[in-house]
């Protein structure tokens, strides 16, 4: 059977009463628990799969698919309204969708997002459909030494990330990586800075860091002054609260790059959602045409880390279905769900389960067009919300954060670590210090340093190794490249802006 | 938000982290004739918010030095914990344990006294064209209540439980942070704890801690 059968017959097989009814139910629970702070996609699908289990394959993987686009929707909504993301690839869109809606474009912003989830899981879905082969060749070549490399890349390009103060932006990822290195260390088993607390032996929450670094940090800023009035002003028109044409025009190209960058990210296991949503947000940086407007508001910086979130869904199904490796949290999920039904992902299950597997992928993208069309009228009413006075918001953002952080783990500890991180994260934003760098630095640092000790074990702890292999070096090159910009391109620039006021 | 831009106008910070450069003294729009006709009040008023600037940048100055130190303080302090409690190398001459914080906290102590040197010794911060922080102590105590007040409430959900807290989370906030006299408001804020419950616990099944001192 070819891809364009496969597909077809998958459309055919999905597209039943049944099948489609349970996929609008997946994907209304999957955003009204993804909502929720501290319940992503994995945590959502946990939590459903036993419903999802009581089906038949066809149907209970459809059904999550459902669950899956709506949790990452549910995340995205959180990110945008209360500067709250729900997982570590929300991080991104929380720059740029929080500054809309605080300029009252809170509806555009989620109105983009959700489009740009559907460009950009179409890309995803076609991407799996006919590349999948060929993508999973690649991904077979990724050992340790291009894992480092990869990450050496990705954590410079979180730098980008760090405003105005490049030194700032470094301390920020620092203090990241060495959060993420607190735990017990998975080559030698010993406990490391856990000072004893059991409850630390398996690191650091990341909610907890993230909730209270963001949504924390941000709620104390906010009410430094005494807030009489509403959040931010929300027009009362409904055709104000959806994304205009020139919107939708403008983010095309950022939902597109989003879309193939997500997808190829996305192929790598291990590398996820969140390197590929602020890559895809780098890029769209560098290449917009109002560069200027990001980390300000730009609809630009929603469409893309939404578009690239979106499609590395359908790159990460690559490696899980082709090799049964889980690329994320959420893969592992599916693994077990797949697993559960007898499925074992590997080479032969395109050929002796292709009644299963080709719905599967139809199903991907039949999640897609039902969230677009549940949620994307439900963006005005979500908007709304936003017209709450701040000093009835405020007390419930504190207590969701508090219930989201508790339900990962119910651990009263990470409670405590989120009232920690949140005074960070406060400090952090008095001080100036970048606050994404940390947490974007924290949730690579564990796969960075675990590759960069394998790397060094295979070679004999030469660091040749990393040129020796054709994808390590040039990713190695490209690193080079990026810090040598990151420190003489903004030099340069600065120089040639002095040299303008001077003439001025 | 209203208040942001009130705040941000005065060279605050940006809720991203980035700092904004405070507007230069006096009105950039203004012509040079109406700079001529500026009364002496105004001229007073110009000079209190150029001595305002210069005190802001002193501070920013003294606190990014000092915030530099404090790094790499800090760095040091957890390179000797690291090179003391951890092996640096494994059996085999692998890198160990302590291989990646070592490495990491050298770079905090070496990225913390950057930090102060440029802000000692840089030229903008010698200049005063840095930007400047936005820390009055009067928004900062507000800030800190809330977050007091976000302490207390983790500190007795164990033995409270979540609705308890929660509730005191709330009183915290109508009495001593906002003083809020609306009723309607001071309802609504009561019964989020309790909405709150129903919607997780009940509904959602996500089990809410009940209370040591209960159960």
């Amino acid at each position: 059977m070819n891809a364009i059968d496969g597909l077809l017959h998958g459309l055919q097989s999905a597209i039943t009463p049944t099948n489609l009814l349970w996929l609008i139910v997946g994907c209304l629970l999957g955003t009204l628990v993804g909502i929720l702070p501290g319940l992503g996609p994995p945590a959502t699908i946990s939590i459903l799969l036993p419903l999802a289990t009581g089906f038949d394959p066809a149907t209970g993987l459809i059904m999550m698919a459902g669950i899956y686009y709506g949790a990452k929707y549910g995340g995205s909504t959180t990110s945008i309204l209360l500067n709250i993301p729900g997982e570590s690839s929300s991080v991104v869109t929380c720059i740029d969708g929080y500054e809309m809606a605080k300029q009252g474009r809170a509806g555009q912003a989620l109105g983009i997002a959700a489009i740009g989830s559907f460009v950009a899981g179409t890309i995803g879905v076609i991407g799996l459909t006919f590349l999948a082969p060929v993508a999973a060749d690649v991904a077979v070549n990724f050992g340790p030494p291009e894992y480092s490399a990869l990450m050496v890349f990705a954590l410079l390009l979180v730098i980008m990330l760090a405003g105005d103060s490049m030194l700032k932006g470094f301390i920020a990822m620092f203090i990241g990586l060495f959060l993420s290195t607190i735990g017990t260390d998975l080559f030698s088993g010993e406990q490391r800075f856990t000072g004893g607390q059991i409850e630390l032996a398996g690191g650091i929450e990341f909610i907890a860091l993230s909730v209270g670094i963001f949504a924390i940090g941000e709620v104390l800023v906010n009410i430094e002054d005494k807030t009489e009035h509403k959040l931010f002003t929300v027009p009362s028109k409904l055709r104000e609260l959806l994304p205009s044409k020139k919107d939708i025009k403008k983010s095309t190209p950022a939902m597109l790059q989003g879309g193939i960058v997500g997808f190829l990210i996305g192929i790598l296991p291990g590398a996820g959602s969140t390197v590929a949503s602020f890559v895809s947000y780098i890029i769209a940086k560098k290449t917009s045409r109002t560069p200027e407007e990001f980390g300000k508001g730009s609809i630009e910086g929603v469409a893309a880390p939404e578009a690239a979130n979106n499609s590395e869904t359908g790159g990460a199904m690559v490696p899980l279905l082709t090799m049964g490796i889980p690329g994320s949290g959420t893969g592992a999920v599916l693994l077990g769900a797949l697993v559960l039904y007898g499925l074992n992902p590997g080479p032969l299950l395109f050929h002796e389960h292709a009644d299963v597997v080709w719905p599967i992928i139809a199903s991907m993208y039949l999640g897609n067009i039902a969230l677009l069309v549940m949620n994307l009228p439900m963006v005005p009413f979500f908007a709304k919300l936003l017209n709450t006075p701040y000093k009835v918001l405020y007390p419930a953002i504190l207590l969701i954060s508090v219930v989201g952080v508790y339900s990962v783990n119910f651990s009263i500890f990470d409670v405590g670590l989120l009232v920690v991180f949140g005074l960070l994260g406060y400090v952090m934003r008095k001080l100036d210090i970048p606050p994404a760098p940390l947490v974007l630095a924290f949730v690579l640092g564990p796969i960075a340093e675990n590759s960069i000790r394998q790397s060094l074990l295979l070679s004999d702890n030469s660091p040749v190794i990393y040129l020796q292999r054709p994808i390590s070096a040039t990713l190695i090159g490209l690193a080079v490249v990026l810090l040598l910009l990151l420190t003489f391109g903004r030099r340069a620039r600065k120089v040639r802006e002095q040299v303008i006021e001077i003439d001025a | 938000m209203d208040q942001d831009i009130v705040r941000r106008s005065d060279g605050g910070v940006a809720p991203n982290g980035e700092v904004e450069k405070p507007p230069v003294s006096g009105d950039a729009e203004q012509t040079p004739a109406e700079d001529a006709e500026q009364t002496p009040a105004e001229d007073a008023g110009h000079e209190a918010a150029d001595g305002d600037q210069e005190r802001d940048a002193r501070l920013t100055r003294r606190v990014h030095v000092v915030l530099g130190l404090v790094i790499a303080g800090l760095g040091a302090w957890l390179l000797y914990r690291s090179r003391t409690e951890l092996a640096f190398r494994g059996t085999n001459n692998e890198p160990g344990p302590g291989y990646l914080p070592v490495l990491l906290t050298l770079g905090l102590i070496g990225l913390g006294l950057a930090l102060s040197a440029v802000w000692l010794w840089g030229p903008k911060a010698r200049k005063g064209e840095a930007p400047t922080l936005s820390l009055q102590p009067r928004h900062m105590g507000r800030a800190l209540l809330v977050w007091l007040a976000l302490l207390v409430c983790a500190l007795l959900i164990e033995p409270l439980g979540f609705l308890l807290a929660g509730e005191v989370l709330v009183l915290l906030v109508i009495v001593v942070v906002e003083r809020i006299r609306s009723i309607p408001l001071i309802i609504t804020l009561l019964l989020l704890p309790p909405a709150m419950y129903l919607l997780f616990d009940t509904l959602l099944e996500v089990q809410l801690p009940g209370g040591t001192l209960w159960y």
